[in-house]
């Protein structure tokens, strides 16, 4: 019966009872912990279009996120999985994201990591994950590159876009179905 | 000196007219009252025949006031409106006090403005009246949602000491102060801002 209530996580009280499951219900959180409830309970009411995110165990601090390749893209139909790590001090800090599966793209590196403007030095504390992964989903279909992690993809990008796609297309198959 | 005499104590009624007009009484029966003060205080007038004609000219000048100059007979005519126009000024400007005080201290005013400050009184009390009403009907909605409470962008939480940087972007104190040191910048539209360009503000309730 309580855990039928439970769904709308809008407010915060910090009674066992209250709390849907979804989450942790610890008697002291963080100010970087309560920022993250908020934004998972943000992301439970209103998840963005193709992504999913939640936290991998019981830690708040290290989620699991999955994006699925965009229609009209190479990597159409492909599930990709990413590891979000958050700092202590999140949000003042940007999260870690890295591609746990592998992906042809200029901006991703064999070991996952992202060269995103947005996770370095363009981060702000008033983004949230759900924008992240938003941005994320915007280089599948737009890659960038001229600030490409691996030059070799970005250079085939440029020159000859269809052979480029076609290794991506083939990379999804391979690694992300 | 008849005339200078005659002048004399029309200044005074004069002035008692205008003192007795500021206690709010209908002109017409300051007008009687000042005429009969007028025969019995002043005794030297009582042998001018002439004397109801200085009420007349008292009137006149009062006249200028309400109608434009003009002819003579235009001007008997205006006397006659004058006290019908007179009344109804006074019940409309007794509708609107400040527009009457004016009129009463500003003759000059009075001469230009008199005839549209009836309308004027009316677009003032019509102006008064409907931003009242409208103001009632926002304010009746908004008790009903209850959600529009404002949070910050950052703790993503309700606010709490809310500050203003120089860009006009709202957070928290505890907030914005630790995304200042961590990168000096404002974390909703990137413009550089400092600790001390901060602004307490405060919002008004929305709950």
């Amino acid at each position: 019966m309580i855990g039928g209530g439970g769904g709308k996580p809008s407010s915060f009280s910090t009674t066992a009872t209250a709390a849907g499951g979804t989450w942790v219900s610890t008697t002291s959180v963080s100010a970087s912990g309560k920022r993250i409830q908020r934004e998972m309970s943000e992301l439970n009411a209103d998840p963005p279009p193709h992504c999913s995110a939640a936290p991998k165990g019981d830690n708040l601090f290290h989620w699991v996120a999955t994006i699925i390749g965009p229609p009209g893209t190479p990597y159409q139909g492909g599930i990709f999985f990413l590891d979000i790590t958050f700092p202590s001090d999140y949000p003042f800090q940007p999260p870690k994201v890295v591609f746990k599966t592998r992906i042809y793209h200029c901006n991703v590196d064999s070991a996952g990591n992202l060269s995103l403007d947005i996770l370095k030095d363009s981060w702000s504390p008033a983004l949230t994950i759900t924008k992240v992964l938003t941005a994320i989903r915007a280089i599948f279909t737009n890659p960038e590159p001229y600030t490409p992690l691996i030059s070799g993809v970005a250079r085939l990008y440029l020159a000859d876009k269809a052979k480029h796609d076609e290794i991506a297309a083939e990379w999804t198959l391979r690694f992300a179905k | 000196m008849s005339t200078r005499e005659a002048r004399g104590p029309y200044l005074r009624g004069y002035r008692r007219r205008k003192a007795v007009l500021d206690l709010n009484v209908p002109p017409s029966e300051i007008r009687e009252q000042e005429g009969t003060s007028q025969l019995a205080g002043s005794e030297e007038l009582t042998d001018l025949p002439v004397q109801p004609a200085p009420p007349a000219t008292i009137d006149v000048e009062a006249i200028d006031d309400d109608v434009i100059e003009s002819s003579a007979i235009a001007f008997a005519e205006a006397k006659n409106n004058s006290r019908r126009s007179r009344g109804r000024i006074v019940v409309d400007v007794d509708s609107g006090w400040p527009a009457r005080s004016t009129n009463n201290n500003q003759n000059r005013c009075r001469r230009l403005l008199l005839s549209p400050t009836v309308i004027n009184c009316d677009h003032y009390i019509n102006l008064e009246s409907s931003p009242q009403s409208t103001v009632k009907e926002i304010t009746k909605p908004q008790p009903a949602p209850k959600e529009p409470t404002f949070s910050c962008p950052i703790c993503m939480g309700s606010l709490n000491e809310e500050m203003s940087t120089r860009c006009g972007h709202i957070f928290c104190k505890a907030c914005i102060k630790a995304a200042i040191a961590a990168q000096g910048k404002c974390p909703t539209c990137r413009k550089r801002v400092t600790v001390k360009e901060l602004i307490r503000v405060f919002l008004p309730s929305a709950s």
